[in-house]
């Protein structure tokens, strides 16, 4: 649906070339949620704005539905910009008009009759739950309710392709969780391909199917989110996701890893995905060396369905038989360990 | 109450109700002339700026050099400069009618001035979100400028109509017509202090009038 081929962006100012991002190639298939994440600054909102020309890439190519939109003129740029909505961080709706009338303002733009778009806004209001809000303005809702519209806008054309730019980042994260479920519901059942970018790996996790990581103007990683999750490689990639998966874990803890002072136990801690987070790995672990473990930390929690936790276990025991034991939980499909603390040196 | 004080200025004296009448005669048709062509004017020279929707940099300075000079001039020395024009378009250079050249003139800039400060306070990104839902700048500019910033634009126009009642008096002291010309006759070189004193209330009433209304307009406009 949108192939981005060697996209780059360079700004050229006075005081010479600032790179937004390079070498950007990406594939997004039809009925996807593709995600890009990256820390600020990385060039996410200059690329999701090369994507409809809101800017003009410096090189490369933006193929929307086999059309490459960098080659067009400019009138039919804006034709093609009709069938891709876009949503924004700050909604960006129009505050001098209702919330119907801003839901039609695309219509307007596409020249449509008028008792058509008064059809079409009511079924839009509808499905993003605002059917009572109709004749209020944007400063007499909230963020959430405001975003709402904002997607109603962005749908009013039946696009192909909805845009996302950080469109949860100034919301609280109850709304925001409503923001995705509305989002996901709108790619299962009208089927349009979504790409959003945000720096909250919350939101990819929530609704993502593939995910891109993004930093200092390059992708790093990319692939999907449940894989990328697993088994991140990239440290950039790594950082985002220890946000999300060890969001729970005190923090004393952590420390603790590093000057540990408990009996003289390896502190290690694994990662564990998909079935083998429903196999009683521990307790043959500790049957078949004769260990004792001590879970300091644990938690579970599921990505598209599939289970993936973490546990901080202290292991003690023979010296020998840590390390068989250690070898045997990183031998099992979709385990990593990591040691914290190597008790064995001691 | 307000009528029984329009009643005692204005009773049994046609002049000063005449001058009224031609006060705001001149006022408004300047005023409406005026916004002809300064809100194109002040709309083209944000519209033209680097990095704005119809970026350009010779038509902004074409523009913006066409507000700054004519912002630059006095009213009084522009007035006078432009007699032998408005004798040209008018036929003379003395009354009401002709006091709407120069005052149409010295509009303008003023109104291009203001719309111009008025557009550029309209949020980027709701520009942005028109531009990504395939706007014209021609829809950008008649759907999201000017109704987006229509609340200031009432404001920034009631000063320019307050402005211009105090550029009518001058235009007033070269035999244009309305108040002004009134309490410079018969009030300076008369000495008929009533006459002064009355017109100086009409011409407060009045502005404090437009004030409130200008303001009971844009308050009832503004969404935000």
């Amino acid at each position: 649906m949108i192939e981005i081929i060697n996209l780059k962006k360079v700004y050229s100012g006075s005081s010479g070339d600032i790179l937004a991002f390079e070498d950007i190639n990406l594939n997004i298939e039809k009925g996807q949620i593709f995600g890009i994440i990256g820390p600020s600054g990385a060039g996410k909102s200059s690329l999701i704005r090369c994507l409809n020309l809101l800017e003009d890439p410096t090189e490369g190519q933006v193929i929307v539905d086999g059309i490459d939109l960098t080659t067009l003129p400019v009138q039919k740029l804006r034709e093609e910009r009709k069938s891709m909505g876009m949503i924004f961080q700050r909604f960006n709706l129009l505050k001098s008009r209702t919330v119907a009338s801003n839901v039609a303002f695309p219509m307007e733009i596409k020249a449509k009759k008028k008792s058509e778009i008064k059809e079409r806004v009511k079924e839009l209001l509808k499905l993003v739950g605002l059917e009572d809000k109709a004749d209020n303005y944007p400063s007499q809702l909230s963020g959430g309710q405001q975003q709402r519209v904002g997607i109603a806008r962005a749908l009013a054309n039946n696009p192909k392709v909805l845009l996302c730019d950080e469109s949860t980042s100034a919301l609280d994260p109850e709304t925001t969780h409503s923001i995705l479920d509305l989002l996901k519901k709108i790619n299962e059942e009208l089927g349009i391909t979504i790409l959003l970018i945000t720096h909250e790996m919350e939101v990819i996790k929530e609704i993502c199917t593939k995910v891109a990581v993004l930093d200092k103007g390059r992708i790093v990683e990319q692939g999907d989110v449940v894989q990328i999750f697993s088994n991140p490689q990239n440290p950039t990639t790594r950082k985002f996701i220890e946000r999300v998966v060890n969001a729970n874990i005190p923090d004393e803890l952590l420390a603790r890893g590093i000057d540990l002072d408990i009996n003289d136990g390896s502190l290690v801690r694994v990662s564990f995905v998909g079935v083998a987070a429903s196999k009683p790995i521990i307790s043959s672990l500790i049957h078949q060396y004769s260990l004792d473990a001590n879970i300091l930390y644990g938690n579970i929690d599921k990505i598209q369905g599939i289970s993936f936790g973490t546990l901080i276990i202290e292991l003690t025991g023979d010296k020998e038989q840590v390390s068989k034991g250690i070898k045997y939980l990183s031998s099992k499909e979709g385990v990593r360990v990591e040691v914290l603390n190597d008790g064995r040196n001691n | 109450m307000m009528e029984e004080i329009i009643d005692f200025l204005l009773r049994g004296n046609d002049l000063l109700w005449s001058g009224t009448l031609e006060t705001l005669y001149m006022v408004f048709v300047s005023m409406i002339l005026g916004s002809l062509v300064g809100i194109p004017l002040g709309v083209g020279v944000v519209v033209t700026e680097d990095g704005n929707i119809l970026e350009s940099k010779g038509i902004n300075f074409i523009l913006s050099t066409i507000i700054n000079i004519t912002r630059s001039i006095p009213f009084i020395v522009l007035l006078v400069a432009l007699i032998p024009f408005t004798r040209f378009i008018v036929g003379t250079s003395i009354g009401t009618t002709a006091s709407i050249v120069p005052l149409t003139v010295g509009a303008i800039p003023f109104i291009g001035r203001i719309v111009e400060s008025a557009i550029k306070e309209v949020d980027g990104g709701v520009i942005e979100a028109a531009q990504s839902m395939g706007a014209t700048p021609w829809e950008i500019v008649t759907k999201v400028l000017l109704p987006e910033s229509l609340p200031t634009l009432v404001l920034g126009l009631t000063i320019t109509l307050i402005s211009l009642i105090g550029y009518s008096a001058i235009v007033g002291a070269i035999g244009g017509g309305g108040l002004g010309d009134i309490a410079i006759r018969y009030g300076y070189h008369r000495y008929q202090t009533d006459i002064m004193i009355k017109t100086i209330i009409l011409l407060v009433v009045m502005v404090q009038l437009i004030q409130h209304f200008g303001n009971l307009l844009a308050r009832k406009l503004d969404r935000s």
